[in-house]
């Protein structure tokens, strides 16, 4: 599909960057699909909590989905439904000035930045764009549930 | 106008030898809307021997305003049969051949298909065909007449694979899909609250299903869309009372009232200011004098106040209170008044609450309906300045211009260009392309690589179809057969230089021919239609390396990357391929290209 063109070659470059160096304890590679073949468009990726921080000690499994007209739009990045976050909605979606459109994405923003960027959002909360409740309330005003919840995701992804 | 006079006239116009090649010439004309309309007229009055035109839809009322081949009488009929029959009567002399068809997935249309033509000419409304038409054009190595309006602007231009300019070379604007984040607690346009009333507060309360217009553009706003369906899962609630009077003044209440106090309070201090939750009782109070229908109508070219708004909003949720509950399912049309008013109205108050500037009830129609108007003026210019530049190309190919046509600032009217070279950075222009037949289903993977190889002579070389099928890095399925990767008959497979040479080789498009119509068969397994082709290197540009691994994130200058950041602006007719800017009242059109005179127009009719 040549609609795809741009789009597949950046990606290409993304996957060959991303083979060459990566952060440390990252990884992202592109799922398969049901020829077998890889999907360009759908990356499977971890995310490790940084360490010194509450998050550290799992990798957090991520779906990263890169639409059509990437690297002009962004791409959706979504953990696990239910992931606990101040600014991850419900359904996993992350909602971060990077990956936004009309915020702050860039099509020369990379991979590992997106990722680290994401790492670094999970330590550091952005108390203006809540994207679920539950959290969201708890970082507010109930920092020891806050830190509880937290720590039990940990053991959850640790394994 | 005899034929015979006609025939003498285009002599004198166009010479002898001209005429007769116009004569014997076989042309595609894809579409047949308010550009492909006219052009048909004017190509089968220039007597083209044989046309062939394509449409795959059907003649709608709204057609009737524009496109001249159509009556009241082929509403529902197809645009193409109808176009041919009508045409055909201007001039007995052309054969015409229709195709009620999509050009894209039809197993007919396919490379071979295109090259049993002198021209093709573009008359689509979409871009997704428009760039199929141009890559296959490409492949087969026709020329193509690329054209498009919007408005009061227009654009033709001539595609001549290797030589100018395609219709991938210049990016394109794509629409808006709006994020969710923005659309609930930070819009700041006006778009941003139609949005919001017509996809996602209209839908909640009155639609059948969650189709949600611009919030799916990308997959990434529905899926957060849900989300917030869930999330607002109590104003579904409020359909349990939307037989009852009291249903306007609850959902009021919980959109306008409760759910902005909840996110006034939740809005720390980020630089915007807290939204204003509205008051039921105040702004009853104000509205008490207020006819809502009375201002729904004779206040449509006014910005209404908020109590204006508010008085429409009750009244137009009664009216589609009253259909709903008539069992009628409701769909948001700019043309249904109720459905509007619901919308202008609660995107004025949305407004409000957020403090965004907002607009009349006529500018918001344009917004919620995406409407730019289709002008049948623009249309028949570009038709017949593209049927123009097609003759030229068949007649005496250096006279063929590209020619924008603009109507805002103090610019010209008419920009004439001579074509321009195919764009470095585009994909589809630079790649090299060879039509092969082959049996998918008996070829594998590695035999297709070292087919390639021959003259694609590069060790890490990738394969992609929509998909990656090959990689250095994966070489999982090399024994596997092609039909079985899912690469068919009729699609393309791209081969791609994934090394890191400072030289690198473009990509090649390699596009399977099927066997009933590649014609005899061949021992080999992959066997190619068309010459083998040279395919061109460039030399990488290597980013300077960013040593420092810190995490903040930089953000490079965009335009380095030749990627170049449009205004929205989503179109209902036949767009221009080309992006002519229209921001801040400056039309430029390709500052950078010789700009020649307008007396070379000549006006066909
Ligand atoms: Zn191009």
């Amino acid at each position: 599909m040549s609609e795809d063109s741009l789009m597949q070659k950046r990606l290409m470059e993304e996957r060959k960057t991303w083979r060459k160096s990566h952060p440390f304890g990252f990884f992202a590679k592109p799922a398969k699909d049901q020829n077998g073949n890889l999907d360009l468009t759908n990356w499977n990726a971890g995310i490790p909590g940084k360490e010194g921080t509450a998050w550290a000690g799992a990798t957090y499994p991520m779906l990263i989905t890169f639409p059509k007209d990437y690297p002009t739009k962004p791409p959706r990045c979504r953990f696990d439904a239910g992931f606990y976050h101040p600014n991850v909605y419900p359904s996993g979606t992350v909602c971060l000035s990077i990956l936004n459109e009309e915020e702050d994405w860039r099509p020369s923003i990379t991979l590992s930045e997106i990722v680290m960027g994401i790492q670094e959002l999970m330590n550091n909360p952005n108390p203006h764009s809540p994207a679920q409740n539950d959290a969201f309330a708890a970082f507010q005003k109930n920092k020891e549930e806050y830190d509880k919840r937290v720590a039990e995701q940990v053991k959850k992804y640790a394994a | 106008m005899s034929t015979t006079k006609r025939h003498s006239d285009l002599e004198r116009t166009f010479g002898k030898e001209a005429v007769a090649t116009i004569a014997s010439s076989h042309v595609l004309l894809v579409g047949a809307g308010g550009v492909g309309c006219e052009m048909l007229k004017n190509l089968v009055l220039l007597g083209f021997g044989k046309i062939t035109v394509l449409d795959l839809d059907t003649v709608d009322l709204s057609n009737l305003n524009r496109q001249f081949l159509f009556g009241h009488e082929h509403i529902k009929q197809p645009k193409s049969v109808v176009a041919r029959a009508t045409a055909q009567k201007f001039n007995p002399h052309v054969d015409i051949t229709s195709h009620l068809a999509n050009i894209i997935t039809d197993p007919k249309f396919t490379v071979s298909w295109y090259k049993g033509f002198d021209l093709v000419y573009n008359a689509l409304d979409n871009l997704e065909a428009r760039r199929h038409v141009n890559r296959m054009c490409l492949t087969a190595n026709v020329p193509l007449v690329e054209s498009g309006t919007t408005g009061f602007l227009g654009q033709t231009q001539v595609i001549l694979a290797g030589k100018t300019e395609c219709v991938d070379c210049v990016p394109k604007e794509t629409p808006k899909s709006f994020p969710i984040c923005t659309i609930r607690s930070t819009p700041s346009q006006p778009v941003h609250t139609v949005v919001w009333a017509k996809s996602f507060l209209f839908v909640q309360l009155f639609g059948n299903d969650l189709d949600l217009g611009e919030m799916d553009e990308s997959e990434a706003s529905k899926e957060e869309l849900n989300t917030l369906k869930k999330e607002t899962a109590e104003l579904l609630e409020l359909r349990d009372v939307i037989s009852k009077p009291e249903f306007g003044k609850n959902v009021f209440c919980k959109i306008f009232d409760v759910d902005i106090a909840r996110q006034a309070e939740h809005n720390v201090d980020n630089g915007r200011q807290k939204p204003d939750p509205q008051s039921w009782d105040e702004l009853e109070k104000l509205a008490k004098h207020l006819d809502g229908a009375h201002i729904a109508k004779s206040r449509a070219q006014n910005v209404w106040s908020r109590e204006e708004a508010f008085a429409v909003f009750l009244d137009a949720t009664k009216r589609l209170q009253t259909r709903f509950n008539n069992g009628e399912t409701l769909e948001f049309d700019k043309d249904d008044e109720d459905t509007l008013d619901f919308v202008v109205a609660a995107a004025t108050l949305f407004a409000t609450v957020h403090h965004v500037t907002t607009k009349s009830k006529f500018d918001l129609k344009q917004i919620a309906g995406n409407i730019i108007p289709a002008i049948a003026t623009t249309n028949a210019m570009i038709a017949a300045l593209a049927v123009q530049q097609g003759v030229w190309q068949l007649t005496s190919p250096e006279r063929a211009r590209d020619y924008y046509i603009s109507r805002r600032g103090g610019d010209r009217f008419f920009t004439v260009t001579k074509p321009a070279p195919p764009s470095s950075s585009c994909v589809t222009s630079s790649a090299a392309r060879v039509v092969v037949m082959c049996d998918v289903d008996k070829t594998k993977l590695s035999d297709l690589v070292e087919w390639v190889s021959k003259f694609f002579p590069k060790e890490e070389l990738a394969v992609l179809s929509s998909q990656l099928i090959y990689d250095v890095d994966f070489d999982d399925n090399l024994e596997r057969t092609l039909a079985d990767l899912g690469v068919k008959e009729r699609s393309f497979v791209t081969i791609m230089d994934d090394s890191d040479d400072d030289i690198k080789l473009r990509n090649l498009e390699i596009y399977f021919e099927p066997r009933e119509s590649a014609g005899e068969a061949s021992s080999e397994k992959i066997s190619n239609i068309t010459p083998i082709p040279t395919v061109p290197t460039y030399t990488v540009e290597k980013p300077e390396e960013d040593d420092d691994d810190d995490d903040e994130l930089e953000v490079a200058d965009t335009s380095k990357r030749g990627f170049s950041e449009i205004d929205s602006v989503v179109i209902l007719d036949e767009e221009p391929s080309k992006v002519v800017k229209v921001d801040e009242g400056t039309d430029e059109v390709k500052k950078d290209v010789q700009v020649e005179d307008v007396e070379e127009v000549v006006l066909l009719d």
